[in-house]
Parts: C-alpha cells; sequence; structure tokens
C-alpha cells in the first residue's frame, strides 16, 4: 500500500477527499477510473465512515448481525474501500482547508490541507478537495443529559456496530427519528433489553406520512423494514411510546431512569403527565447535524437548513461550493442518507473530472445522468424523511430548564447564558455570546452547544437561528497536540 | 436632527472605555459600533499586561528603541489605571497582575536584556535582571535553556472578552447611547458642530450632530480619518493568536522573550494562551489587501509560535492546541499611539494603535479629559497626531 509512508512529507495531490463514508468512497472509485490520482484522508483507522463501521480486522465476532438495510451501498463500497492504488490516509484529521497564499508563487494546488497524521502535523497541497466529512447527532440538552449513561443513539448503534459490544443492560430510546427504531432492533439482537422507544410525534401523524402513496409505492422496502421492526419490538414486549419526549435523566453518579411527558396537541411539552422508565442508558435519536465546521472555516456559502443538518453548504449543479474547486458531497449539502449520499459521490466527481478538465460538459452530462436520477429519487425520499422525523418546533427550548448545562466542555448553564444576554443587549450573534460567556470554546469547540446556543439566542432576540449564525469555525476545526505540530513539519 | 456631546465612533475599548469616562462627567455620548461591541482586536488579543518594552519595541536598534520608549510614561499611567479598574467597574475582569519576565536564552539575549533595562530605567521604569538560578526559584516551569530573565514585579493580563463590555455595561448605566451594527458613512463640519451620517443594520440613514467626534475605531481609524478628508497614518496588520486546553494552575507569569516573539500566559480559566506578534495573513480581494474580511491564518506561523512555547515551557507540550484565532490590530508609522486632537480638524479626536489593550482604558481617560476640559490630567502631547501636521498639510481645508 502507497499508504501510510507518506505521511508527514509535504507534497501536491490530484484530488483530496476529506471523508472515506459513502460519498468519499463513490468519488474515489469514479476519480479512479478515470486514471485520476486519490487522496483519501479520514479520522477512522478503516474506510466506510458510520454506515459501514466495522471492526478492527483482527477483531470480529461470527454472525454478529445480520446486514440488512443500506445492502446495496456496502456492495457499491466494498470494492473501492481496499483498492490499492488510492493514497489511503487513515487515523488523520484535516484540521484545515488553507489558501495557499497569494502573495508567494509556489507548488500549485487550489487548497492545502493541514492534516494531523500518526507521524504529526503536515500539509498537503491539491488541485481538487472534495470534503465529504458526514453529519452527527443533533443533541438535546434536559435536564440530567450530562449523566454518565446518555448517549446518542447513534453512538450507541456505533458500539453494537463496530466493537460488537453492548454499551448497557437496560435502554431507553427517546427521540423523533425512526433510526431509534433501528437501533432497538440492533440492541434486542444483540441481548439487551430496550426499556422504552419514545417518538415526539404523534401516531397518527406519522402513520399519514409514511402511507403518502408516493412513499409507499417507492420505498415499499423501507417501510417493509419498519413495518417488521414494529412487530419484533411488540413481540418482546417493548413498549413504543408516541407523543412524548425526554425531560429528565435521574441517577446518583450515573443514569438509574428516564422521565418522558406527553406532548400537548399545540406541541408543548406537559410535566404533569410523565412517565418513567427504569433504566442504564438513554439513547437521544433528534436526527443529524451535518459536520460543517471545515466547510465553515475555509470559508464556503453556507444556508440554514433546519431539519436537514442544520447549517450546510451552497453548491451549484456539480456539487462545487462557492469556493472554486471545493467540492461537497454527502450530508454536508444536506442529510439525505446513506444511499443518496453515495449518488452525491459520484456526481461531484464528475463535477470534479470537468473541473479539472478531463472531460468536456457533454461527457460529463452522461456520465452523471444515473446518479443524478436516482438521486432525485432518494432526495424526494428523504424531504419526507425529514418531514417526519422533524421535532415540535422549539423542543430544544422546552427541554432545558435554567439550571441545565448548555455548554458542557465550559460547564456553562442555560441560565448563565440568558442573563448574559439580558445583560448585554447588544448581543444577536452566536459569536457574540462565546465571546462574553465561553459558551461554545471547549474541546468539542460548539459542536454540541452551538446548535442549541443558536436556538436561544434567536428565541431570545426574537430573531430565527439562522440570523443568529453559527460560532465562526477556524483552523484548527478539532484540537490538536501541541506534540503533532512540535514533531510534524510546517513549521 | 438628534444632538449628542460626543460622538464615539468605534465599539472596541477604548471606544467603549471613552463612552464610560464621558458619560461619568454629564456628557451625552452616542457610540457607534460597524459590527458587534469588542469583536476585533480588544476582545481578540491575548490580554497581556505589558509595560516593559515589547520586542516589537527594541527590535530595530538602539536609537528606534530609545524613541519607542517614550511609551514608558504612559505605561506607568497604565499601569496604575488597571490596579483599580476592577473597584472602579465593579466587574470581575479577571485581572492578574502576578509579575513579567522576559526571558534570555543566550549571552545576546541577555545583552539585548540589560539594554531593554537601561532604556526603561531611563523612563522611569525599574526592573530586574534575574539569574538562572532566581529565574528557576521563581520559576520552575521553564526550561534548562533560559539562563537569565528580566522581571517587573506589575505586569500579567486581563481578560478581553470581559474588559469592554463592562465598559459598555457601565456607560450605558451613565446614560450613554450604544448602536451597535451601525457604519458610519459620512462626517461633515458644519458651523463648530460634527455632522456624523449613521446607516444601521435595517439600511436606515440618519445624521447625528455632535459638539466633537472621536474616532476610536482602531486599525479602521484611517477610513474613519478618511471621511473628514484627512490622513491618519495606521496601518492594519494581522495577528494570529493560539489558546491551550484547560490545565492546573502552574503559570502565574506573564511570559515573553527577549529576542523572539513570544506571549505566554495562563488565564483564570486554566487555558495558556499563547501569542506574540505572529503574523496571519489578509486575504486578497481584487488587487489589494483586505482588511476586511477575516486574516487567515498561516499554519507556519502557528506552528513556530506554538514549538517555541513547548520549548520554553515543556510541560505545556503534553496539551493540546484547542483552537487558533486571527485578529487585525492598528499600528502607526511610528509605532506611537495616535492620541490626541487632529490639528486639522477642531473637534475631531482620536485614539488608535499601539499596544491598546494595556492602553486602552487609560487612552480612553486622557483623551476623554482632553475632550471635556481642554486638556488631560496627564500630557500626551508625545503621543499627538499634531506629529502627522505634515501629512495632512496638504489634505486640510476642504
Amino acid at each position: 500500500m502507497a499508504a501510510n509512508d507518506q505521511q508527514g512529507s509535504d507534497a501536491t495531490c490530484e484530488v483530496a477527499i476529506i471523508g472515506a463514508g459513502p460519498s468519499g468512497l463513490a468519488a474515489a472509485a469514479v476519480l479512479r477510473e478515470h486514471g485520476v490520482g486519490v487522496t483519501v484522508i479520514d479520522e477512522q483507522p478503516r474506510a466506510g465512515g458510520q454506515i459501514l463501521r466495522q471492526p478492527p480486522k483482527s477483531f470480529s465476532v461470527a454472525h454478529w448481525l445480520p446486514a440488512k438495510l443500506y445492502d446495496r451501498v456496502k456492495a457499491a463500497l466494498h470494492a473501492v474501500s481496499e483498492q490499492p492504488h488510492i493514497d489511503w490516509r487513515f487515523q488523520s484529521t484535516v484540521l484545515g482547508i488553507m489558501r495557499p497564499s497569494p502573495y508567494r508563487r509556489s507548488g500549485g494546488g487550489a487548497h492545502e490541507l493541514w492534516i494531523q497524521g500518526p507521524a504529526g502535523c503536515y500539509l498537503l497541497r491539491a488541485n481538487a478537495v472534495l470534503l465529504a466529512p458526514g453529519c452527527y447527532e443533533r443533541p438535546l440538552a434536559f435536564p440530567g443529559w450530562t449523566l454518565p449513561g446518555v448517549m446518542g443513539a447513534g453512538a450507541i448503534q456505533g458500539f453494537v456496530k463496530s466493537q460488537q459490544f453492548v454499551p448497557g443492560n437496560r435502554f431507553v430510546l427517546a427521540g423523533s427519528h425512526p433510526l431509534q427504531l433501528v437501533v432497538a432492533d440492533q440492541l434486542l439482537t444483540a441481548g439487551a433489553h430496550v426499556a422504552a422507544v419514545v417518538f415526539t410525534q404523534r401516531r397518527q401523524q406519522a402513520w399519514r406520512m409514511l402511507r403518502h402513496p408516493f412513499v409507499a409505492l417507492r420505498h415499499h422496502r423501507q417501510l417493509l423494514e419498519t413495518s417488521r421492526i414494529l412487530r419484533r419490538l411488540r413481540r418482546a414486549d417493548v413498549p413504543v411510546v408516541f407523543g412524548h419526549t425526554i425531560v429528565r435523566a435521574d441517577g446518583a453518579n450515573a443514569v438509574e431512569n428516564a422521565t418522558i411527558a406527553e406532548i400537548n396537541p399545540s406541541g408543548v411539552t406537559d410535566r404533569h403527565k410523565t412517565q418513567v422508565f427504569e433504566c442504564d442508558r438513554i439513547g437521544v435519536c433528534h436526527g443529524f447535524l451535518a459536520s460543517s465546521e471545515l466547510a465553515r472555516q475555509a470559508g464556503a456559502d453556507m444556508h440554514w437548513k433546519d431539519h436537514a443538518g442544520g447549517w450546510v453548504a451552497r453548491h451549484d449543479d456539480w456539487l462545487e461550493s462557492s469556493i472554486r474547486n471545493l467540492f461537497v458531497a454527502g450530508e454536508i449539502t444536506s442529510v439525505d442518507g446513506a444511499d443518496a449520499a453515495l449518488e452525491k459521490g459520484r456526481i461531484a466527481a464528475v463535477g470534479i473530472l470537468r473541473s479539472l478538465g478531463r472531460i468536456d460538459d457533454n461527457r460529463a452530462r452522461n456520465l452523471a445522468a444515473v446518479a443524478r436520477k436516482r438521486l432525485s429519487r432518494l432526495q424526494d425520499f428523504a424531504a419526507v424523511l425529514q418531514q417526519l422525523a422533524q421535532p415540535p418546533a422549539n423542543l430544544a427550548l422546552q427541554a432545558m430548564s435554567d439550571d441545565t448545562i448548555l455548554c458542557r466542555c465550559e460547564s456553562i448553564k442555560l441560565g448563565e447564558l440568558q442573563r448574559a444576554l439580558a445583560d448585554n443587549e447588544h448581543i444577536l450573534s452566536a459569536d457574540a455570546a462565546k465571546l462574553l460567556t465561553r459558551v461554545g470554546m471547549g474541546l468539542c469547540q460548539g459542536r454540541l452547544c452551538g446548535d442549541n446556543v443558536a436556538r436561544v439566542i434567536a428565541e431570545t432576540r426574537g430573531l430565527q437561528p439562522n440570523e443568529v449564525g453559527p460560532f465562526q469555525a477556524q483552523a484548527p476545526v478539532k484540537p490538536v497536540p501541541l506534540a503533532a505540530l512540535v514533531r510534524g513539519r510546517c513549521g | 436632527m438628534k444632538r449628542v456631546n460626543v460622538v464615539v465612533l468605534g465599539g472596541g475599548l477604548v471606544g467603549c472605555a471613552a463612552a464610560y469616562y464621558l458619560a461619568r462627567r454629564g456628557a451625552g455620548v452616542l457610540l457607534v459600533e460597524q459590527g458587534d461591541l469588542n469583536r476585533e482586536a480588544s476582545g481578540r488579543n491575548a490580554g497581556s499586561l505589558h509595560f516593559q518594552l515589547e520586542y516589537r519595541l527594541i527590535r530595530y536598534g538602539d536609537e528606534l528603541a530609545s524613541q519607542f520608549a517614550q511609551i514608558i510614561p504612559l505605561s506607568l499611567v497604565a499601569l496604575a489605571d488597571w490596579r483599580g479598574l476592577e473597584a472602579e467597574l465593579q466587574a470581575d475582569l479577571e485581572v492578574g497582575m502576578h509579575g513579567g519576565l522576559i526571558v534570555a536564552e543566550s549571552e545576546a539575549d541577555v545583552a539585548l536584556l540589560e539594554r531593554r533595562q537601561a532604556l526603561q530605567e531611563k523612563w522611569g521604569l525599574a526592573s530586574q535582571l534575574l539569574s538562572a538560578a532566581e529565574v528557576r526559584r521563581m520559576a520552575p516551569y521553564l526550561a534548562e535553556s533560559v539562563i537569565a530573565a528580566g522581571y517587573f514585579p506589575h505586569e500579567g493580563h486581563a481578560n478581553p472578552r470581559l474588559v469592554a463590555p463592562a465598559f459598555a455595561r457601565r456607560a450605558e448605566g451613565l446614560g450613554a447611547t450604544i448602536q451597535s451594527q451601525t457604519r458610519v458613512t459620512g462626517l461633515m463640519r458644519d458651523g463648530a458642530q460634527w455632522v456624523v451620517t449613521l446607516v444601521d443594520r435595517e439600511g436606515l440613514v440618519r445624521e447625528v450632530s455632535a459638539d466633537a467626534v472621536l474616532n476610536a475605531a482602531g486599525a479602521w481609524a484611517g477610513e474613519i480619518g478618511a471621511l473628514a478628508h484627512l490622513h491618519l497614518p495606521i496601518f492594519a496588520v494581522p495577528l494570529s493568536i493560539n489558546v491551550i486546553e484547560r490545565a492546573a494552575p502552574l503559570i502565574p507569569h506573564l511570559v515573553q522573550h527577549a529576542s523572539q516573539r513570544l506571549t505566554l500566559k495562563q488565564v483564570a480559566a486554566g487555558n495558556v494562551l499563547v501569542g506574540g506578534g505572529w503574523p496571519s495573513r489578509f486575504s486578497r480581494e481584487g488587487s489589494t489587501m483586505s482588511a476586511r474580511r477575516r486574516a487567515e491564518p498561516v499554519v507556519e506561523n502557528v506552528t513556530a509560535n506554538l514549538t517555541l512555547a513547548a520549548r520554553l515551557v515543556p510541560a505545556i507540550g503534553g496539551l493540546h492546541l484547542l483552537r487558533s484565532w486571527t485578529g487585525i490590530t492598528g499600528i502607526t508609522t511610528d509605532q506611537m499611539p495616535l492620541l490626541g486632537a487632529v490639528p486639522e480638524a477642531p473637534g475631531l479626536f482620536v485614539a488608535a494603535g499601539g499596544a491598546a489593550f494595556t492602553h486602552g482604558p487609560t487612552y480612553a481617560r486622557l483623551v476623554s479629559e482632553l475632550i471635556l476640559d481642554g486638556r488631560p490630567s496627564v500630557s500626551i502631547d508625545l503621543y499627538s497626531p499634531a506629529r502627522f501636521s505634515h501629512i495632512n498639510n496638504f489634505m486640510a481645508s476642504v
């Protein structure tokens, strides 16, 4: 493998792909077919992204979970993930997408990636960059959410899939996203006890949407799988509660129980109508936020798509962002799921071939035609799913009380932010609030609190979250050990 | 047309502090900020309170250094101002003045320190030269490579996030009006008055009449000057600062280096801030550098700055760099502040340039006294814009 031995040296590559998930791998396959040099950078030790999360090669339990969903994606990606002609750079974090200096003639390359690899930090120039960083779970802050045992439902799934390990005994899953059904099913299969699955949606609302003739016709596979899961949960006596939301987690040193409350028809949480479930793990599941920090740091134009990923990147028909030769694919353009991400990766790769002058417009149009057609169908379904999975407006704000920790890195409570807003009427942006209160200044760089902070400021000032803005993203977008800087080759 | 006594342009530390000092004396004040308060250099600097001569002032040879040393009298006033600031504003500003060390790693460094100390002494700032053993005793966290240090017991740091907002809150409490997200598009003389044209975030245009205008726009003070057809020779420069994750208390001092760009300190929250004047880079719009967009970090400079920091304080080598950021500050052609009345434009005052965090509250207090009383309690003649009259000789009386 031409992989890791190049790490630590400055160089130029043709196309750098950030993220080895469905988008990145699909793009890599198309680019390799056309003889373009590809470098793939990913934080994980193996390719596949979150959706293909796999255990280390040396460790695997036979017949752990039967693969059901995404088998098409998996098949399509398996081939490329072992390709020797790709320059793989695993366990590597892109700290920033830097613009080469316009004041110094050197090297070429449209972008310069600041990378932390196993051997230290280095710079890598690329003629084109495909940014496909995926998404992460939208956190809900509620009393007790920082207790050990409160997790994202996807994180629980990550343990089950990639570690082949059930991280707890008795689970409550609560949220608005259907993913929690899949996770509940996987937990049951793996032998865990599921105490409840709680949906914010009312039952009728969910079924009305799913029975939409358009969805029923075109996506019968997903529908079928959903009803199978519901049947299995029923057989296992797992209560599936609709029209409720998690309002608190309690326990001495870790989660011991979860309290849920009814949401009345006007979307207001009724704290007098509660149920308590004993559990040692709570999986929260309110959909996803695009990992937008690199796009924002690079200065790409972003726009706000509330329940399709929060801040997502603007792009043209070829998935080129507002920055020339910085392409975007996958959830960073809108959280549409793995199947759609695959097609976006293919289209972006054709866009890159076209932009680098490898193919002309006609050929590009032909090459992308099939992927475009599939994508359009998948995005129609994604739009229905996004609408279905959307939690009630203001759920995030209703969930918090005055002393709920909003920013867990810096231990800033909701009340502290609200008092700062009351005392400083000029604060209109998330960045201004950060500067005054330290909210978002910690190790996670605001990934966990940013969405909730923006909602609080927007609500207080009578603005929309998009007017409040995300925190400004700066390189390095993730914390980097000083030792990796000192040892690296950027000095 | 609304009338006020003073329009203050710029919602950074100097502008917010001036609004406070003016309002405290009963003046009607309107503070105008184009973005949000404290969002540029005032809130983005590393919070050093340095009273010894900074490296940027001594690195260009003895002759220039002795000229730059004229800043020291102002530094000594600032020192006293900072001692009383938290009481004055009734706010916790995280002021810690536990001493500053300028470290030397070579004989050449030591020689430079000695020359620096002689200059400082001449202007009334007495510092000590510590031996290697004394340094070790006082600052055991420093590396073995440190063989001497210049020590001044009053240096330290404050939290830039808190200072300007505290001034702004107090100014508002005293009746000052603060208008953020508002641009200034006109600055016209009308008899003895100034008429300031403002455009707010909704695009609404209005005019305000004032007896005096204070230009506290920092790196952008030159643009404000241009509205009055004057040159104020202040240049925007892009710097970068780095913050390291929280650690147990280790470094009580402000640490600088005798012959390299470095400031290093541990703040109240436990984070270690590393800076010292390493450049970031302006982006280019068309054929010009743009000070309107965020400056871009230069990876090589961030790396070099942190490599130096980790060499001097080995214990931080095991920590994470949490974040780097860039900021734009203003520097004059002679590195001295622009502080006082603009002779070519009666009623127009400026307070900008230089080490405007350490000196900011003092600039604001003294220029406010100048505006209201005609003379400040401490002379600021050395820093007067009059020293650039040879330029504005060709600009004035339009």
